[in-house]
C-alpha cells in the first residue's frame, strides 16, 4: 500500500514537473519551457549568455507564456507545496543559496571577456579614436565555512557574491521590457540600470548580490528497528540586493534584506510506515537604505508582480506534514503575499489515497485582506486517478481551482505617483483534466485546461513601454489551452534501474511538444505606442498559438552528447498584431558535447531560426544562422576548470534591433576554483 | 626588426634545432609534468596580406602597421605541462612596451599584457597554436581620447614554434619564433616575435 502510495506520489510529481523536458534539456543545459532559469541564473552556460547577448528570444516567454501559464496549474502549486526546499530559495525570482535548506556547493568563478573587433591598432593608424566594444565581467562566488562547535550542533558560514556585468548592449531594450520599464529613455541617461548596477555599463538587473549566512544545525539518525532521522536548521543573514522596478529611482534600489529561517526536519519509518514532518520559519524584509521608502517600494513590488510573476518577494511561513503510512498528506501554508495588495493567505491542505488508486486532494484556502480586513475564499480540488499494468503506468486527473480576491488595491501609476484604483473583486478559476502513462521506454502525457480571470492586464509590458499610466486596468480573459507531449527513451541498457557509471549506455531520445492555446479578452483597454503607430480599440481581440516541437537527444557514451531542437509555432488572432512582437515560425538549434577523459570538452551549437517582426517599430528581423563553440579544460581533479566561449562568431556586426547596438562576436575567458 | 638581430635568432632556433633535444616527450599519459618558462625575445608588427573585415578605404590606404609601432622587447613567463602524449598544455603571461607613433606622428607609448593558452606538440621542437587576450593601455595620457588611453582587450589566436633545447639538469635553453593575430577591426593585426627561451621542470 506504501509503495503503491508512493507511485502516486512519484508520478504525479513527474506530472505536474516537466521532469521529461528537464532531463532531455540538461543535456545542453537549457531549460527550454523556463525562460526566468535565464533571468535567475548567472548565466553560467554559453547559450544562455547567447541568448542574453543575442535577439530577444528570452522575452517571449514574458509576454507569452506568462500570461497562458500564470496561475494556471494547481498541480504546479500542489507540487511547490509539498516539494519541502521551495521556501525562500526564490528572493526575486532568483535561487538564494542564503535562504535555501539545502546545502549549496562552495563554487568561485570570474569571467572576463569582450566583444571582438576593438579597432584598437587602427587607431593608430586613423589617428581617430574607435568605437569602443562592450567588456563583460561575471564574478560569482559562494564559500561556506564550517566547524562543529559541541555536541552535534555545528555552525556555519556561508559568503556569497555574484556580478554580471554589461553582457551585452545589444539587447538592452528588450531588458527593459522584459523587466517593465516604461521609462524608455532612461537608458539614454547615467541613472538608467544600465549604468547604476554594472561596473562597466550595462548589467543584467537584478544580477548583484551579497550576502552573510550564519547557520546552525543538527542532525542525528538513529537506526534499530525503525529508522529515523532529525535535522535542525536555524539560519541567520543578511543579503543585499539590487533591485529594478517599474517606479524605483535606480540610485534608490538597493536593497538590504535581513533574514531569519528555522528549519525542523524529521523523517523515519517502520516497515511500511512512513514518517515525513517538515516545519519552516522564515521571514525576510525590504528596507531601503532610506527607511521612508519601505512601503513605496513594497507597492512597486506589488505591481510589478502582475507583469513579472518570476519576481515574486513574500515574507513566508510553512508547515508541511505527511504521513504516508497512513495514506493521508496534510500539511498548511502561510504566506503573506503582497500580490495585489496585501494579503495574508492560509492553506490548509488535506491529501487523501482510497486503496492506492484514487488520490483526492483538497485545498481551501483563506485569504484576508490587509488592508480591506475582508477575508476571502480560495477553494481548489485535485482529483488523480492512478492505474498500474506489468510494464505500464497512467495517472489520470482533474483539477479544478479558484481564487478569489475581494477588494484588492489595484495600483495605477501616474506621473512619478503610485495611486490606488477602485477596489474591486477579482477572480481567476483553472480547470485542467490531465493524464499521464508511462513505461522505462516511453511517456506520454497531456492536459487541457480552461482558465478564466479578470486580474491581469497582458498588454501591460507594452502599455507601459507606451507610457501609458493606467495598466492595470479591468478587464476579462478566457482561454483554452492544449497540451500534448510524449517521448520514446532507446537504451542498449535500462537506464532508470542501472546507474552503474562505469557503463555507457547508447541511448536514444525522440521527444514530441504540441501545444494549442486560444486566448479570449473582453473589455481590454486600448493602448497606443509611443510613436502612435499601433492602436488597439479591438474590445474583443484575440490570441492564439500553435506551437510543435521536437527534440532528439542522442548519447552514445558519457563522452558524446547531442541534442537537436526543431520547433514551429504559428501565431494568429487579432490581438497579436499589437503584441509587442510575434516570433520566429521556424527555429534550429543543435548542441553537441564532447568530452575527452584528458579534461577537456568541446561544446560547438548551432541555431538557426525564421524571420520575425518587431510590432512596436514596425521592423522585421532577418532569419539568422548563429554559431557559438565553448573549449573547456578541466584540471586538479576538477578543482580548476578554465574555458573560453565564442559567442556567435559568424556575426556579421549587422544593427538587429532599433534600439540596439550591433550584434557581435563575443569572447569570453573564465576560471572557476573549487576550495 | 633588425637585420643583425634577426640573425642572431635565427642561429639560435637553426642549432637548438639541430642539436637540442625534447625534454619531456618522454612523459607517459598522464604522468604529468610541468616546467616553468621564461623567455626574453622581440616583437614587431607584421603585415602580410592581413584580414580584412569590413575593410575601408582609409584602412587600406593608410600605412602598414609596422610604420606606426617599433620592435620592442617582449618578456614572458608560463608555465609547460605535459598533456597527453606528445602533447603539451601551454599557459603563458607576456609583457611588452611598445613605441609606437600615429599617422599625425604623436608618440603613443602603449602596454602590452598578452595572455596565453593553447596546446604544442612535441615533434623535433614544439608545434603549438593558441589563443590569446592581448590588454593595451596607453602609458600615458593621450592628446585626444581614444581607447588605447583606455583599458582595452582584444581576443586573438597565435601559432608558435620552439625549437629543440639545450638541458642543463633541469635547465633547458632553446629559441622560438611566434606569429600573433589580433582580432581588431576593420582589419585583423598582425604581429611576430622571436625569443630565446629558459624552461626549469618543476615536476
Amino acid at each position: 500500500m506504501v509503495s503503491r502510495f508512493m507511485s502516486v506520489f512519484l508520478c504525479f510529481l513527474i506530472m505536474t514537473t516537466h521532469i521529461w523536458s528537464n532531463e532531455i534539456d540538461s543535456l545542453s543545459g537549457l531549460d527550454s519551457h523556463s525562460t526566468s532559469t535565464i533571468v535567475q541564473n548567472y548565466g553560467e552556460d554559453l547559450i544562455t549568455r547567447a541568448i542574453i547577448a543575442g535577439e530577444p528570444v528570452y522575452a517571449r516567454q514574458n509576454t507569452q507564456k506568462a500570461f497562458w501559464r500564470r496561475g494556471l496549474s494547481p498541480f504546479n502549486k500542489m507540487n511547490s507545496f509539498l516539494s519541502g526546499d521551495s521556501i525562500g530559495s526564490l528572493l526575486l525570482g532568483r535561487q538564494t543559496p542564503a535562504l535555501s535548506m539545502t546545502p549549496w556547493n562552495s563554487s568561485n568563478a570570474i569571467s572576463i571577456g569582450n566583444e571582438v573587433g576593438d579597432p584598437l591598432y587602427q587607431e593608430l593608424r586613423k589617428s581617430q579614436p574607435g568605437a569602443n566594444r562592450t567588456p563583460s565581467i561575471l564574478l560569482h562566488g559562494t564559500q561556506s565555512f564550517r566547524w562543529k562547535s559541541f555536541g552535534d550542533l555545528q555552525t556555519k558560514i556561508d559568503l556569497g557574491f555574484e556580478q554580471v556585468d554589461h553582457m551585452s548592449s545589444q539587447s538592452s531594450s528588450e531588458k527593459f521590457i522584459r523587466l517593465g520599464h516604461n521609462r524608455v529613455d532612461h537608458k539614454k541617461t547615467l541613472d538608467s540600470p544600465e549604468n547604476a548596477h554594472a561596473w562597466f555599463g550595462e548589467n543584467l538587473p537584478t544580477s548583484s548580490m551579497m550576502y552573510v549566512d550564519l547557520s546552525f544545525e543538527s542532525q542525528k539518525q538513529y537506526s534499530g528497528i525503525a529508522e529515523y532521522a532529525h535535522r535542525t536548521h536555524f539560519k541567520k543573514g543578511f543579503l543585499w540586493y539590487r533591485v529594478d522596478t517599474a517606479y524605483t529611482k535606480w540610485d534608490e534600489s538597493s536593497l538590504e534584506i535581513p533574514f531569519q529561517v528555522s528549519q525542523l526536519y524529521s523523517q523515519g519509518h517502520y516497515k511500511k510506515f512512513y514518517y515525513e514532518n517538515q516545519l519552516i520559519l522564515g521571514e525576510y524584509q525590504y528596507f531601503d537604505e532610506n527607511k521612508n521608502l519601505n512601503s513605496e517600494i513594497e507597492s512597486e513590488l506589488d505591481a510589478e508582480l502582475d507583469i513579472s510573476p518570476e519576481i515574486n518577494p513574500k515574507p513566508f511561513q510553512q508547515n508541511q506534514f505527511r504521513s504516508f503510512g497512513l495514506e493521508l498528506a496534510q500539511g498548511s501554508e502561510w504566506q503573506s503575499t503582497s500580490r495585489i495588495g496585501i494579503h495574508d493567505i492560509q492553506i490548509p491542505n488535506i491529501s487523501i489515497s482510497l486503496g492506492g488508486l484514487h488520490y483526492y486532494d483538497v485545498n481551501i484556502a483563506k485569504k484576508k485582506d490587509l488592508n480591506t480586513s475582508k477575508d476571502s475564499v480560495l477553494p481548489r480540488l485535485n482529483l488523480v486517478f492512478f492505474e498500474s499494468g506489468y510494464k505500464t503506468q497512467t495517472i489520470s486527473g482533474f483539477s479544478l481551482s479558484g481564487d478569489q480576491l475581494i477588494g484588492g488595491d489595484l495600483g495605477r501609476y501616474q506621473e512619478d505617483s503610485l495611486f490606488t484604483q477602485h477596489p474591486k473583486t477579482i477572480m481567476s478559476y483553472a480547470t485542467t483534466l490531465s493524464y499521464a502513462s508511462y513505461s522505462n521506454k516511453w511517456e506520454l502525457q497531456g492536459s487541457i485546461s480552461h482558465n478564466y480571470t479578470n486580474s491581469l492586464n497582458p498588454l501591460a509590458s507594452a502599455q507601459r513601454l507606451s507610457g501609458q499610466d493606467n495598466y492595470l486596468s479591468d478587464y476579462e480573459a478566457n482561454w483554452l489551452e492544449i497540451e500534448l507531449e510524449n517521448r520514446f527513451n532507446f537504451s542498449s541498457q535500462d537506464s532508470i534501474s542501472d546507474r552503474n557509471p562505469n557503463r555507457t549506455p547508447n541511448t536514444f531520445i525522440y521527444q514530441n511538444y504540441l501545444s494549442f492555446t486560444h486566448k479570449y479578452f473582453n473589455g481590454l483597454d486600448g493602448f497606443k505606442s509611443e510613436n502612435n503607430q499601433i492602436k488597439n480599440q479591438n474590445q474583443s481581440p484575440e490570441l492564439s498559438s500553435f506551437q510543435e516541437a521536437i527534440k532528439l537527444a542522442w548519447k552514445p557514451a558519457h563522452k558524446v552528447q547531442s541534442l537537436s531542437q526543431v520547433q514551429y509555432e504559428k501565431s494568429w488572432g487579432t490581438l497579436w498584431s499589437q503584441m509587442y512582437m510575434t516570433f520566429p515560425q521556424w527555429q534550429l538549434y543543435q548542441y553537441l558535447h564532447i568530452q575527452f577523459d584528458t579534461g577537456l570538452s568541446l561544446i560547438p551549437i548551432y541555431s538557426w531560426k525564421s524571420s520575425y517582426h518587431l510590432n512596436f517599430y514596425q521592423t522585421t528581423i532577418p532569419a539568422r544562422h548563429q554559431i557559438h563553440l565553448k573549449v573547456s579544460q578541466s584540471l586538479l581533479k576538477n578543482r580548476l576548470n578554465l574555458w573560453i566561449e565564442m559567442i556567435n562568431i559568424i556575426s556579421d556586426d549587422e544593427k538587429l534591433h532599433p534600439e540596439a547596438n550591433e550584434d557581435r562576436f563575443r569572447t569570453l575567458i573564465g576560471v572557476q576554483f573549487n576550495f | 626588426m633588425n637585420s643583425g638581430l634577426s640573425f642572431i635568432f635565427i642561429c639560435l632556433i637553426a642549432s637548438a634545432t639541430l642539436f637540442g633535444a625534447n625534454l619531456i616527450d618522454d612523459c607517459q599519459p598522464w604522468e604529468c609534468k610541468g616546467g616553468l618558462l621564461t623567455s626574453l625575445g622581440v616583437i614587431t608588427p607584421f603585415s602580410f596580406s592581413p584580414k580584412l573585415v569590413n575593410s575601408t578605404s582609409e584602412i587600406k590606404n593608410a600605412k602598414p602597421l609596422s610604420d606606426h609601432i617599433q620592435p620592442a622587447a617582449i618578456f614572458g613567463m608560463g608555465l609547460e605541462l605535459n598533456y597527453f602524449n606528445q602533447i603539451e598544455m601551454d599557459l603563458k603571461l607576456q609583457y611588452a612596451r611598445l613605441d609606437a607613433i600615429n599617422s599625425e606622428t604623436e608618440v603613443v607609448p602603449l602596454h602590452l599584457v598578452l595572455v596565453e593558452a593553447g596546446y604544442s606538440y612535441v615533434f623535433y621542437g614544439r608545434w603549438g597554436a593558441g589563443l590569446g587576450m592581448h590588454f593595451i593601455r596607453a602609458r600615458s595620457t593621450l592628446d585626444r581620447p581614444m581607447l588605447l588611453e583606455d583599458n582595452e582587450s582584444d581576443f586573438g589566436h597565435y601559432l608558435r614554434y620552439s625549437s629543440l633545447r639545450y638541458k642543463f639538469s633541469d635547465v633547458s635553453l632553446g629559441a622560438g619564433i611566434t606569429h600573433w593575430s589580433v582580432w581588431t577591426k576593420p582589419a585583423w593585426s598582425q604581429f611576430i616575435g622571436i625569443e630565446i627561451q629558459g624552461s626549469y621542470l618543476l615536476w
